[in-house]
């Protein structure tokens, strides 16, 4: 079994779901439900649910070829940029006329890992470019 | 702080027949082979879980070694594990008294390299970056793109830095890529993310690295005077990916200590890391260390990450003995005759950066 | 009164991947006619990426009905997803959806199994728990990415896709229902068994004694108990194997071609299996005008159909704009070669695991 359980079950919202941690003491905003803020070390942090709209930043193809992951290749990893004021790294998808910096995105759920053949599905938001 | 009193290293290379048992023997024994009697042995290896399968390695290679009791313990950084492990050898020799022996050793050909590649991705952040498909060559591609960008340099001028590793490691008999290349090959080498080839990327390999260190000075010609280290924040928490902050920090202090002037080596795993590494540590104008680079005579003699290669946890632990070895004996037919060695190392993109700094004395 | 008219569609969404393999290209690979795709009207089909599956479009589809209808996730009460393409054999995609877009933890949720028509049977559940108090809203997912073995006629027309609809109260919905027939027999034209990548079906036996019976049967005991004729309809959506097949079912029936073609959507989308009559009945409802009725029919193999009709209110335009279209979905495509298909719905046989 490669795929944990717990490990992932337990932070499903994060992933299922667009969640930053916004600090009430100096303001800023970081991908990922986490307990203190990555810049200022407050612990006064709320969760806010993004709109899963984004812009990128910067985007690369790559071929990197790691086993169990041949399927999957090539892809595009972007720094997306969100209007909430964070930034973070993402499979772009859908993406036949390459990735720009600029391009609108928006997220969608797709698998992100698959224990194959017997073990459990991740399932996570990637961006695609295909927002209609 | 502590001296040096020797070191050993293997060729860097690819062992299907050495175990890392056997590498680390050869290494060990060149550093012990003026009758060093270690009271403690510091262990870096990045993937002894995960390719050895060996937890508490330290206390396999004291049995193997002949060692036991010897008390030992093994240091993980990431990629930077073999300047951590000299970082604590120093400490645990000024604390303790005892003479410590710092072994670097990693076995990068074990399995496949799409597994090796695997393993190693866990470098980054696996719930915020692994999971999500990102991978560490990845980050390296985007700010090349970022780089090239932002100071208008093409991704020829990017070339310079594996020339230039190749040229120094030709003349290092323990490298592991001892053949120059043309810089028009770099752009036509196997594409591994955006602009990034195979060619600005370390090569996968074997290797053992070991250094024998006393609070004692005895006849010992060089010192550690210091060890700086820092955390950084993930790529995508930074406001300048560009910024590697935590080498920055580090770098900056050590540089502090030198005055500037120094044989130093550091960490490119990525063609591009060299030169934000150059121009975050101040080394260097920003956009400017592509052109630069030729003409810094002291900088990665060994031929750094690129064609010395990089065992991964024992890396830290070569540059230090290179340039111990660069600054007495003589390291690729050239001598530092200067008063300070800077060793630099990070993991991933500047998750982690420490930077030792050596003394002559 | 029925107490289907309780219940109303408050909203719709639907999901169709970019990626599209051309008829063409599987004719002239194994070996058909040219003559062979043409006589099924099957041009081209949509192909799920390798990332993609029931889940996943599931809750692209559900996400859009969500945004349509305005409503807060958290007010849905039971999830119901009709598929014949599980992720998991044991494992509902049901919760996975649910938990993705917010829907509360206090709710029905369960995937559910006939063919091609679990999806509409999840309606039906949907109007059950309205109707009778139990839930404000239920979301109804039929989802595919249906399966064909290579070679085989099927192949043609085996394609993904989603579509998603939020059952509610009648006065909050965009259109309402009038009644509904479910019509089940035992009729084997179509099977996968446990363990097996692709169905087996009896080729002509899938016409007559399976598609052609049950939907005529559960058609005309709905127009029957609603003392309703073809007249009385705008729209005759039927199940869609191929585009042929709703065509030929409707005359049958005698409903005229303009009341179907509107919401043929296979010849460029191919059968999406749970999906099928759901998005032809999305592209209705994206033009209908408020008062007109709608006759849907979906059919799975096994063999099943339920017959629902459906009139159209004000108000339906305003959420028509508040998320993709199935015209705007359709347009947005790519094509790709039989190569990439292959990759991507993996039918290449490769060592995995280990």
């Amino acid at each position: 079994m490669r795929h944990s359980i717990p490990i992932y079950w337990r932070s499903r919202s994060s992933h299922y779901r667009l969640e930053l941690t916004k600090c009430r003491a100096c303001g800023r905003v970081s991908f990922f439900r986490r307990p203190t803020c990555p810049y200022c070390g407050s612990r006064d942090v709320e969760v806010i649910t993004a709109s899963g709209k984004g812009r990128v930043g910067l985007a690369t193809k790559s071929f990197f070829r790691v086993e169990g992951e041949e399927e999957y290749l090539p892809r595009w990893v972007a720094l997306i940029e969100l209007p909430e004021g964070a930034k973070l790294l993402s499979e772009v998808v859908d993406a036949f006329e390459g990735v720009s910096e600029g391009d609108e995105v928006e997220a969608v759920l797709r698998r992100v890992s698959s224990d194959d053949p017997y073990g459990l599905i991740y399932y996570g938001l990637k961006f695609t470019k295909r927002v209609l | 702080m502590a001296y040096i009193k020797a070191v050993g290293l293997v060729r860097v290379g690819r062992y299907f027949d050495r175990s890392y048992k056997d590498l680390a023997l050869e290494a060990i024994e060149k550093a012990l082979s003026d009758g060093g009697r270690p009271g403690y042995v510091v262990v870096s290896s990045m993937m002894a879980e995960s390719a050895l399968k060996q937890l508490d390695i330290g206390s396999v290679l004291t049995e193997w070694l002949g060692m036991t009791p010897v008390p030992a313990i093994r240091v993980e950084a990431g990629e930077n594990s073999g300047l951590a492990a000299v970082e604590v050898g120093a400490a645990i020799a000024e604390a303790t008294g005892k003479e410590v022996l710092v072994v670097g050793v990693e076995k990068g050909t074990e399995y496949p390299t799409t597994k090796t590649y695997g393993d190693y991705s866990h470098i980054l952040e696996w719930e915020t970056e692994t999971v999500r498909n990102v991978r560490p060559p990845d980050l390296a591609a985007l700010a090349m793109e970022e780089y090239m960008r932002r100071y208008g340099v093409s991704r020829e001028e990017l070339t310079a830095w594996p020339v230039k590793m190749h040229r120094n490691a030709a003349r290092v008999p323990h490298a592991q890529l001892r053949f120059e290349i043309r810089a028009d090959a770099v752009p036509a080498a196997t594409k591994i993310s955006g602009s990034l080839t195979l060619l600005d990327m370390f090569p996968i390999g074997d290797g053992a690295a070991a250094i024998l260190v006393s609070k004692e000075r005895g006849d010992s010609p060089i010192q550690v005077a210091g060890a700086y280290a820092s955390t950084g924040l993930r790529y995508y928490l930074r406001d300048d990916p560009l910024h590697l902050a935590a080498t920055a920090e580090a770098l900056q202090k050590a540089l502090k200590l030198t005055g500037g002037e120094q044989a130093i080596e550091i960490h490119d795993s990525y063609s591009i890391y060299a030169y934000l590494i150059l121009e975050s540590a101040g080394l260097a104008p920003k956009g400017r260390a592509p052109a630069e680079v030729d003409g810094m005579e002291w900088v990665n003699v060994s031929g750094g990450l690129k064609a010395r290669g990089h065992p991964f946890g024992a890396t830290g632990v070569y540059q230090v003995a290179e340039l111990f070895t660069l600054m007495t004996d003589g390291l690729g037919g050239r001598t530092y005759t200067g008063e300070w060695g800077v060793a630099h190392g990070m993991s991933g993109h500047d998750g982690n950066a420490r930077v030792v700094v050596l003394r002559r004395v | 009164m029925r107490p289907e008219r309780r219940a109303g569609i408050v909203s719709w969404g639907t999901y169709i991947p970019p990626r599209r393999l051309r008829a063409a290209e599987i004719a002239q690979l194994w070996g058909f006619a040219p003559e062979v795709p043409k006589g099924l009207w099957i041009e081209e089909k949509a192909v799920a990426a390798v990332d993609e599956d029931t889940v996943t479009m599931g809750w692209y589809a559900a996400r859009s009905a969500i945004r349509r209808a305005g409503i807060d996730p958290s007010q849905i009460e039971a999830v119901f997803v009709g598929t014949e393409s599980k992720p998991y054999a044991v494992k509902p995609s049901a919760t996975i959806i649910g938990d993705a877009l917010g829907v509360n933890t206090r709710k029905l949720a369960t995937d559910m199994e006939f063919a091609c028509r679990a999806g509409g049977e999840g309606i039906r559940f949907g109007i059950a728990l309205v109707a009778s108090g139990q839930a404000r809203y239920a979301l109804a997912i039929g989802a595919d990415t249906a399966q064909a073995n290579p070679g085989d006629v099927l192949e043609f027309t085996a394609a993904s896709g989603a579509a998603a609809y939020i059952v509610g109260p009648a006065e909050e919905a965009a259109a309402e229902f009038e009644g509904v027939v479910t019509y089940v027999t035992d009729t084997p034209d179509f099977w996968r068994r446990e363990g097996s990548r692709y169905p087996g079906h009896g080729e002509i036996f899938t016409g007559d004694p399976a598609y052609f019976h049950h939907i005529m049967s559960s058609v005309k005991l709905l127009m029957t108990e609603l003392g309703l004729g073809p007249e009385d309809f705008d729209y005759a959506v039927f199940h869609q194997p191929n585009g042929k097949f709703p065509l030929k079912v409707g005359k049958r029936l005698g409903f005229p071609k303009e009341k179907i073609l509107p919401g043929i959507v296979t010849p460029w989308l191919g059968n999406t299996y749970n999906g099928s009559a759901l998005i032809g009945l999305a592209k209705v409802l994206e033009r209908a005008e408020p008062g007109q009725r709608i006759l849907v029919a979906t059919f799975g193999s096994g063999a099943g159909s339920d017959a629902f009709s459906i009139i159209v209110k004000k108000g339906i335009k305003e959420r028509v704009k508040k998320a993709p279209t199935v015209e705007e979905l359709l347009q947005s495509k790519v094509y790709i070669s039989y190569g990439e298909y292959a990759k991507h719905r993996r039918i290449l046989h490769r060592n995995v695991g280990g």
